[in-house]
């Protein structure tokens, strides 16, 4: 059976304009140079580059935050250039989950309130809310931080916040940015686990950008950028040991 | 298109009958009697000149060619539409209607010659004659919109259908139903809470802002009645001085409110950029701020009323404890209220325009690095903008030390200008330099913010300079010159002073004989000037409202001067025989700002005319009734009295020839353009031509006559309502008595009002400080954490801390003493003060200027120990 195509990417181009402060002239800096790619539904991408490749660059475009310089990209069907920006908004609230290295947690809510934001954006019902934040905390453990405020809580466990965030809506497509950069090797563990739980047993799809090529690893697929066009499009057989080793023989190339 | 052709036969024949029907109806009245057209043509015809009324028979030559042209016009134009209405239903086009419409026209003409002049009803001849041409251009334009009336309504029809499904394709798509749960309220509520501080710093510059708006425009209208000059628009008395003082406070209001909200917005769209990320829709986000900026705009409106009210409260009693009974205020009314309401909102809009671009961008990214982006330091073209930074400043200075200019608030932004520039790239250049140095290093950390946001260090060190100059230099010298501005009685050294002519003898002899007040009479000329108000006008504005002063000869100056101060010493005065060369006396005291006799642009040499100002006369106009004259030499001071204090009634001093020349000249001068009559016959006096006053009558009176003296002199006034109907400022008599109240309000308004701006001056710097401190504390935390890690003692951090923010102090303070100095000096020479007013002057600002570094010094101070108790904790 032929599985959904999630987004499709079709000669993706973004460029910048990028002001000198020494000349004071402005440069055009081509970041992304005309990418094509499909990802289709329960699909674990990880998106894996040198620093300034333009992977962050890619998910800001992939999440609908960006506009591309040119090309298309369709989510789950649909030409974004064609879409308002309040359907844009409507898709990044109910059809996209995002985790952020820097979590992007507001220090002025409380754990819990940060969890069910989306949900509340999306005018749901009270009872709802408070419903899916307790089951979404049990899950991922973290019911005794609930009335906490963000800053009282650790690196690993506002990452954990920040997914169950992204699940809340129970999106099609959660968009990771380096979600482990920030965190121990312990609490990256848990968190890579957790997204690996959720692409397996929830059957969301997952794009994450990340420079460690252990995380990588997890990936059923790896899109390898290099100066902003793909150098590779990497499948996991299944072994991850082996996939971790093939993505250490091609980081040579990158 | 068959259809439309039809159609737009149907409307030609339909509205041409319509004409031929009217043109058939009796509307020519002879006699009072009503004829057709062609009855009326008959008619005269017969009868002659019988046939007419009594004036339109008066105007007629007896030739009937005109109305006989008039009435084959007539007929030619119907014969063409009745054409044309056939050849139209024969498929034919000639375009008769448009010859119709020619033939018409001409009619037009013809009939003023015509029926025009000869029917009882003229009007009514030519408004008819207009209704068909109406009818006529009517059909024209039909027709053509009949041709585009089928493709109009299509596309109309294309268009609206197309918006109709635009809109329901926009309610389809974004279709959003149900109401936020309380849920969002209250996160709102809390996103709202945590950053309740910097929106309290909103709410405390709008509710300072609001309240000095209230304030000066209360103040401005308690004593709106209490002076002699009063016009808020024309910019005189005390409106003047109010409006001095609150266009740069206004200005610096606005600057004010943009840093706050700058800074309030920043923050704000950096923590909803999370809520945009996440989706919310653009309408609840634009809610949301709509809301706080409503509710702060709301806030600052009441409570800024309500501390504006307790600050007029406090006037009032000011006001009263100095002058006691001396003055009347007038009530605060309603008005008050909706103008300072307006004024507020005003600012807020223009505020929110500065801000717009922020609001707009709510990248996440972008949002979080927008503050702690590097800002680039000019690279290009310093010595360039710093070559124009001098030119600018010293244009500013040389221009602002003449008279002419009148201390102009638009040279002092020019100039600050010019500083921007020498502060922006003059610091460039300089940081550049020291970068490359052995002692860049040991410097790195102490001056980083320097060289990380060069950008924001001037424009903080340019608004702070801005204040201190504007309040140490501007307002403190409207102050402290009021402090060593002449005693009132000392500038008015007759009891009266008349500006009469020889009709008016009869009265100064009874006042003379009655009593027992002694009488000076001088020769006089009243001098019109071209312009007399401030405004530029601009080149299209012709007519400008016109001065009047008093002439005089040189020996009269003379005799004045030398009964004013007696040990005044003649002097050539350089006043040659053709009146170009002139001296004037500009009567002021040293409280009022130095200006020019006549204001027309350029303001070098004045616009003099002898004689009254003349209602035709513009700038533009061929005549020559305003020549140029030269100033051979000026000074400021009193004379006769400063009884419009500089703006009218100054003295112009012509050589004794010209001055005898002059007294002659109303003799042959058109009193409407200020042109010479070569014709004698035609110099009719009150007519053509008009003497106007030509004594100036002193009198010194004993204070017992006062009142009756004043009685007398309503009597002149009588004689005398040609020149204030010109100007009602001007008056044919001036009393010390009110004089001398007049300007003890005066001073008193001046003393308060720029008292009150500096100490709002003063405010506004210190809370830029406050302002730019917290905008920067949490960075400064971050980097206190950094530097504690990095080994950093905590007495160096401080010490940064302290560098940091002292330098913000310093530097301003450094350039407001080199500008104020330089100001001062250039402020001294316009004036012309003496050397020993300089030195009271300067004995008086001097401690004024030690409490203002004084206060500065021990608020940065404070600031400081607050920036490093945040910063490093309350140990410190």
């Amino acid at each position: 059976m032929n599985k959904r195509e999630v987004m499709k990417v079709e000669n993706l181009v973004r460029n910048y304009k990028m002001v000198h402060s020494d000349r004071q002239d402005e440069e055009e800096i081509k970041v992304l140079k005309g990418l094509d790619f499909t990802i289709e539904e329960q699909e674990f991408v990880g998106i894996m580059g040198k620093s300034g490749c333009g992977k962050t660059t890619l998910l800001k475009v992939l999440g609908l935050i960006d506009k591309p310089t040119s090309g298309k990209i369709f989510f789950t069907g649909k030409d974004a250039s064609e879409l308002w920006s309040d359907e844009l908004a409507d898709i990044r609230r109910r059809e996209i989950g995002f985790v952020f290295q820097d979590f992007y947690l507001l220090n002025s809510l409380s754990v819990k309130e940060n969890i069910m934001l989306p949900m509340v954006l999306d005018k749901a019902a009270v009872d709802k809310c408070y419903k899916n934040v307790e089951a979404y905390a049990k899950n991922f453990g973290l019911s005794h931080l609930l009335e906490k405020q963000p800053y009282e809580v650790s690196g690993g466990e506002k990452q954990r916040v920040a997914i169950c965030r992204a699940l809340i809506n129970n999106p099609d497509l959660i968009l990771a940015d380096e979600p482990t950069g920030n965190l121990d090797s312990k609490s990256g563990k848990i968190v890579i686990d957790a997204l690996k739980d959720i692409n397996e047993h929830m059957g969301k799809t997952i794009i994450m950008v990340t420079h460690d090529p252990q995380m990588a690893s997890y990936c059923s697929r790896l899109i390898l950028l290099k100066d902003g066009v793909i150098l590779e499009d990497l499948k996991n057989s299944g072994d991850q040991e082996a996939f971790y080793q093939e993505i250490l023989g091609k980081m040579k190339e990158l | 298109m068959k259809e439309t052709k039809k159609r737009r036969y149907i409307v030609s024949t339909i509205m041409y009958g319509m004409i031929l029907i009217f043109i058939q109806l009796p509307w020519v009245v002879l006699k009072g009697k009503n004829y057709s057209i062609y009855a009326a043509y008959f008619r005269i015809k017969e009868k002659g000149i019988k046939a007419l009324s009594e004036m339109a028979a008066s105007d007629w030559d007896g030739n009937i060619t005109i109305i006989r042209i008039q009435l084959i016009l007539l007929i030619v134009f119907q014969i063409v539409i009745v054409l044309h209405i056939v050849t139209q239903w024969l498929h034919k086009e000639y375009y008769l209607n448009i010859a119709a419409l020619v033939v018409l026209g001409v009619y037009i003409v013809v009939n003023e010659s015509g029926f025009g002049m000869l029917a009882d009803n003229s009007t009514k001849t030519i408004l008819i004659s207009a209704i068909i041409m109406i009818f006529v251009m009517a059909e024209v334009l039909i027709r053509k919109m009949l041709d585009v009336w089928k493709d109009a309504k299509e596309s109309a029809e294309i268009f609206a259908e197309k918006e109709r499904e635009e809109k329901e394709e926009e309610r389809r798509r974004l279709y959003f139903p149900g109401n936020y749960t309380k849920l969002f309220y209250q996160m709102v509520w809390h996103n709202f809470k945590y950053d309740w501080k910097d929106y309290g710093l909103l709410l405390f510059c709008g509710v300072i802002v609001s309240a000095f708006s209230f304030a000066g425009l209360g103040i401005y209208q308690m004593m709106a009645k209490a002076h002699r000059a009063e016009n808020f628009l024309l910019g005189e008395g005390l409106g003047r001085i109010l409006l001095n003082a609150m266009l740069p406070m206004a200005v610096c209001a606005i600057f004010l409110m943009v840093f706050v909200l700058v800074f309030y917005m920043k923050k704000w769209t950096q923590n909803y950029s999370v809520f945009v990320t996440l989706g919310i829709r653009k309408k609840a986000l634009y809610t949301i701020i709509g809301i706080e900026i409503v509710v702060a705009f709301l806030c600052s409106l009441i409570a800024g009323g309500l501390l504006g009210n307790m600050i007029m409260f406090l006037f009032r009693k000011v006001i009263f404890s100095m002058l006691a009974k001396g003055i009347v205020l007038s009530k605060v009314t309603w008005l008050t209220y909706v103008k300072g309401t307006l004024v507020v909102l005003a600012v807020y809009i223009i505020v929110l325009m500065a801000t717009r671009d922020i609001v707009s961008d709510f990248n996440l990214v972008r949002a979080s690095i927008r503050n702690i982006a590097k800002e680039p330091m000019p690279q290009r073209r310093t010595k360039l903008f710093i070559t124009a930074g001098i030119i600018i400043c010293m244009i500013a200075i040389f221009e602002y030390r003449q008279l002419r200019n009148h201390e102009s608030m638009y040279l002092l932004f020019a100039f600050f200008a010019g500083i921007f520039l020498l502060i922006r790239f003059v610091g460039a250049g300089y940081l550049r330099r020291a970068k490359k140095t052995p002692a860049y290093l040991p410097q790195m950390l102490n001056r980083n913010h320097l060289y990380y946001k060069s950008k924001t260090t001037a424009r903080y060190v340019l608004a702070l300079t801005i204040l201190n100059v504007c309040a140490v230099f501007y307002f403190l010298f409207q102050v402290v010159s009021v402090t060593i501005a002449e005693e009132p009685e000392s500038l008015y050294p007759y009891d009266f002073v008349c500006i009469a002519d020889d009709g008016d003898d009869a009265i100064f002899d009874r006042i003379k004989n009655g009593y027992q007040a002694k009488i000076i009479e001088y020769p006089m000329v009243r001098v019109a000037n071209a312009d007399k108000t401030e405004q530029n006008e601009g080149v299209q504005q012709g007519k400008r409202p016109q001065g009047q002063q008093i002439g005089i000869s040189e020996s009269t100056y003379k005799q004045l001067k030398k009964y004013v101060d007696p040990s005044y010493k003649e002097e050539a005065m350089h006043l040659d025989r053709n009146g170009k060369k002139i001296y004037l006396v500009h009567q002021q005291d040293r409280s009022v700002k130095a200006q020019p006799v006549d204001w027309t642009f350029g303001k070098k040499k004045p616009f003099l005319h002898i004689g009254l100002p003349c209602e035709y006369y513009t700038l533009y106009s061929p005549s020559k009734a305003y020549p140029k004259r030269t100033i051979e030499g000026e000074e400021i001071g009193s004379l006769i009295g400063c009884f419009r204090q500089g703006k009218l009634e100054n003295i112009v001093v012509f050589s004794d020839a010209y001055f005898k020349k002059a007294q002659g000249m109303w003799k042959y001068t058109n009193i409407l353009t200020g042109d010479k009559i070569e014709e004698k016959a035609l110099r009719i006096d009150g007519v053509t031509i008009k003497q106007g006053p030509t004594k100036l009558v002193l009198i010194q009176a004993d204070p017992k006559y006062q009142k009756a003296i004043e009685k007398k002199m309503k009597k002149l006034e009588k004689n005398h309502t040609y020149e204030a109907q010109y100007d009602f400022e001007v008056h044919c008599w001036y009393s010390k008595k009110t004089a001398v109240n007049d300007l003890k309000t005066e001073y008193t308004m001046k003393l308060i009002i720029n008292t009150f701006v500096l100490l709002t001056m003063t405010i506004f710097g210190l809370f830029l400080m406050y302002i730019k401190s917290l905008s920067e504390m949490s960075d400064k935390k971050v980097r206190a954490d950094f530097l504690k890690c990095m080994g950093m003692r905590k007495k160096e951090r401080v010490s940064l801390l302290k560098r940091e923010l002292y330098y913000f102090y310093w530097l301003p303070e450094l350039i407001t003493i080199v500008v104020t100095s330089i100001f001062t000096a250039a402020t001294f020479h316009a004036r012309m003060y003496t050397h020993a007013v300089r030195i009271a002057w300067l004995k008086h600002a001097v401690w004024i200027w030690l409490m203002y570094l004084a206060v500065q010094w021990g608020f940065a101070w404070i600031l400081g120990r607050f920036i490093i108790r945040k910063v490093e904790g309350k140990d410190e």
